[in-house]
């Protein structure tokens, strides 16, 4: 689409600790062959937003080393833009590093004469939207802002997230901490449609009140005044904010009805390629109920799990409930249930971990165990 | 144009008429094979992995899937600096028109092509063979004994080599006969059909056959005989590993099986970077398996969604496979949907095929057989 500029805002990014301690959640893998990132920007892409920037916070190589050009997302490869913008000020330090003070910083971005609207989208929000039905929303209202939302009852999983008030014209009364304590709640999906203009207001806004305001602290403090509409979604969304969410979410979505709401084939999800040859089954290997990528070696027996890229499980292993990113190696009569094996570890010695299906065992990253 | 020292041309025009209906509408080359790869991204892949990457690739029967598919080269990188793809079908020129007769022929009406690069070599293969190698071992070999030509040559056995183009060598591999499908072979030295010649003597063969009225415009019975004839030096480079034909059937079946039945035969699965079978990407999920669902020695890409039994197979790019299936020493291409309750043998399944409920397909299971639409 014309005239609009998608941001990605990786600065209201979740922590899942360990896993993200030397990435950003946006390059950590999902379901086997995707990054997290890649799901907002097929949303931007599949609604044909052309031109897009990633606001980064921090783990800048993570990034870069998935999105090595935009052309995975666009329709023409030529037309629109992907840049990696980020605070070279503020980049060590925390509390002056905020999306308000990245656009600041690389306020060239806002250029009114191309883009007429901003969508800001975060990656630990899992859904999938077209933002066009949004724009045509937010110009019918004629708005300066549009929140989108859903309204949630399963409040509990989304603790810590935040909710908006929003009153009986549907316009945006505040925004709060969800504590779990409603039957129900707006939940915010940390998306914004923005006039550019009205963005750019916003950040001289900032520039005079706080610099440590997040966009999602502005909003909050502007809407007792200003008119923000209102958008509410309906569809497939998942919070992404600690390990376990991750290990839920995912094996969720080994369920048949559960990855139709989630997966459509006439909006895919783009990724890079790794040009890995099929998936192989050797001998007796038995797989079930599973999601299994390219250049995966399985010689045992695999279930209710997500294999991800060149993976390699040996023979005589038994592996359920778990997650094995890229390149790990599980040896030979290895049992593992309810296991997230990061990207390069071996589970060597270590023939049997079992933990808990709300409390998964984690291995790091390139461990050897 | 800046020179080069090297240009390719990989002859992709045949029609593959023993293939049947599968490339009743696509070039042979454009044919799946492998799970994820098509027969022409061998021969690209080893151009890109050999660093070659100024290459032509002529086309002439059926050309719309293999030039969709090729297009820019992009999927190989010859879309990066200095590289060029271009595809090469007939073309109108001033002098007249026609279609290419003959892989000399083909090679003759692009020469103004390969004017253009300045070469001083110029490679030239076919694109229906699955093999991995590495030309530029092949170019040093031909620059290390100072020849005019080399060609690649594979040992077959004895009793196959009357299927070949058959080289007699003396011992520094200098070719001292050539004989085209011979019927008693002398020698199993077979050629494999990439050549890699000095371009001027090339091009002086290319003008001599072209105004030749016997000559059947072929590189194995006419030009090389003839610069064997000129005393041109011409050396077989000895290639060992997995190469093979796929122009039946049969063949291109019993390649796919090959893979299932050494994980080694292609080195697809080795960890380092080095040497990949490049191919096109697609927009799928990654495969997935079901609850109830069985899958043993065999090969599957993404995009599939597996729900029965699978033995022995390869599974192509989104293809479904229903509860309660059973396939056995098969090949099932690109989106085909394998519907609830039907048992295939040894089959290929071509691309897209839709396969109704509870039907048996080749109990007999004694030759390969060909689903299609």
């Amino acid at each position: 689409m014309n005239r609009v500029l998608g941001l990605l805002n990786l600065h209201n990014e979740t922590n899942l600790g360990q896993m993200t301690s030397k990435r950003s959640l946006a390059a950590l893998t999902f379901l086997g062959r995707y990054s997290f990132c890649d799901i907002p920007l097929s949303n931007f892409g599949n609604s044909k937003i052309n031109s897009t920037a990633i606001l980064v916070k921090k783990h800048f190589r993570s990034i870069i080393k998935h999105i090595d050009d935009n052309k995975s997302y666009t329709e023409n490869s030529k037309l629109g833009s992907l840049y990696l913008l980020y605070n070279e000020q503020y980049a060590n330090e925390e509390l002056y590093n905020t999306d308000i003070n990245n656009l600041i910083e690389n306020e060239w971005i806002l250029d009114e004469n191309l883009y007429k609207y901003v969508v800001i989208a975060p990656t630990h929000m899992l859904y999938k939207l077209d933002f066009n039905k949004v724009i045509e929303k937010h110009i019918e209202n004629n708005s300066e802002i549009t929140a989108c939302f859903k309204k949630v009852e399963d409040v509990n999983e989304f603790i810590s997230c935040n909710a908006f008030h929003i009153d009986e014209l549907h316009h945006l009364k505040g925004i709060y901490k969800n504590k779990g304590a409603e039957k129900s709640i707006n939940l915010s999906m940390e998306t914004y449609i923005i006039n550019t203009s009205k963005l750019k207001e916003i950040l001289r806004f900032a520039e005079k009140t706080s610099l440590f305001f997040h966009l999602n602290d502005i909003i909050n403090y502007i809407c007792s005044t200003l008119t923000i509409d209102t958008y509410e979604y309906n569809g497939f969304l998942r919070c992404i904010d600690s390990v376990e969410k991750y290990f839920k979410v995912s094996l969720e979505l080994l369920d048949k009805e559960m990855i139709n709401t989630f997966y459509d084939d006439k909006w895919p999800i783009y990724t890079k390629t790794h040009n890995t040859p099929p998936a192989r089954y050797l001998g007796d290997c038995s797989i079930k109920n599973s999601f299994v990528s390219n250049g995966a070696i399985i010689e045992g027996e695999v279930s209710n799990s997500i294999i991800c890229r060149s993976v390699k499980i040996g023979k005589n292993c038994r592996i359920k409930n778990s997650i094995i990113l890229s390149n790990s190696v599980i040896s030979d009569n290895t049992i593992l249930e309810n296991v997230i094996v990061d990207r390069n570890a071996q589970v060597f010695y270590k023939k049997e971990l079992i933990g808990e299906l709300n409390k998964p065992i984690y291995i790091k990253q390139g461990d050897v165990v | 144009m800046d020179r080069k020292e090297i240009v390719a041309l990989v002859l992709a025009g045949g029609k593959g008429t023993r293939l049947k209906g599968l490339t009743r509408n696509t070039a042979k080359p454009a044919v799946h094979f492998g799970g994820k790869y098509r027969i022409v991204d061998f021969v690209l892949s080893n151009l890109a992995n050999s660093n070659i990457n100024n290459v032509g690739l002529i086309t002439q029967y059926e050309s719309i899937d293999l030039n969709q598919y090729t297009s820019s080269g992009k999927n190989w990188g010859f879309d990066g600096n200095n590289s060029t793809f271009t595809l090469l079908s007939p073309r109108e020129k001033e002098e007249g028109n026609s279609w290419y007769e003959g892989t000399a022929d083909a090679i003759y009406k692009n020469l103004d092509f390969i004017d253009r690069f300045e070469p001083e070599y110029v490679l030239i293969a076919s694109s229906d063979h699955i093999y991995k190698m590495n030309y530029s071992k092949m170019l040093s070999f031909l620059k290390h004994k100072n020849g005019d030509v080399a060609i690649a040559c594979i040992e077959v056995d004895i009793s196959e080599a009357s299927r070949f183009g058959i080289l007699e060598t003396d011992k520094n591999q200098l070719v001292t006969k050539f004989v085209e499908k011979p019927k008693k072979p002398k020698s199993t030295k077979a050629s494999m059909g990439i050549y890699i010649f000095k371009y001027k003597v090339l091009y002086d063969a290319l003008k001599f056959d072209a105004k030749n009225q016997d000559s059947s415009r072929d590189f194995g019975k006419d030009i090389i005989p003839y610069l064997l004839n000129k005393k041109k030096k011409i050396f077989a480079f000895p290639f060992k590993g997995y190469w093979r034909d796929v122009g039946t059937l049969s063949s291109l079946w019993a390649a796919n099986m090959d893979l299932l039945d050494d994980i080694n035969c292609l080195e697809l699965y080795e960890d380092a970077d080095a040497f990949k079978i490049y191919s096109e990407d697609t927009k799928s999920l990654p495969q997935f398996v079901g609850p109830n669902a069985s899958i043993k020695r065999s090969m599957v890409n993404q995009g599939s969604k597996i729900y029965g039994n699978v033995d022995h197979s390869v599974i192509f790019t989104d293809v479904v496979i229903e509860e309660d299936c059973q396939i056995y020493d098969s090949v099932i291409m690109p989106g085909a949907k394998i519907n609830k309750g039907t048992k295939i043998y040894k089959s290929i399944v071509a691309p897209n095929v839709v396969i109704d409920e509870n039907r048996i397909i080749n109990e007999e299971n004694i030759d390969v057989i060909l689903v299609e639409k």
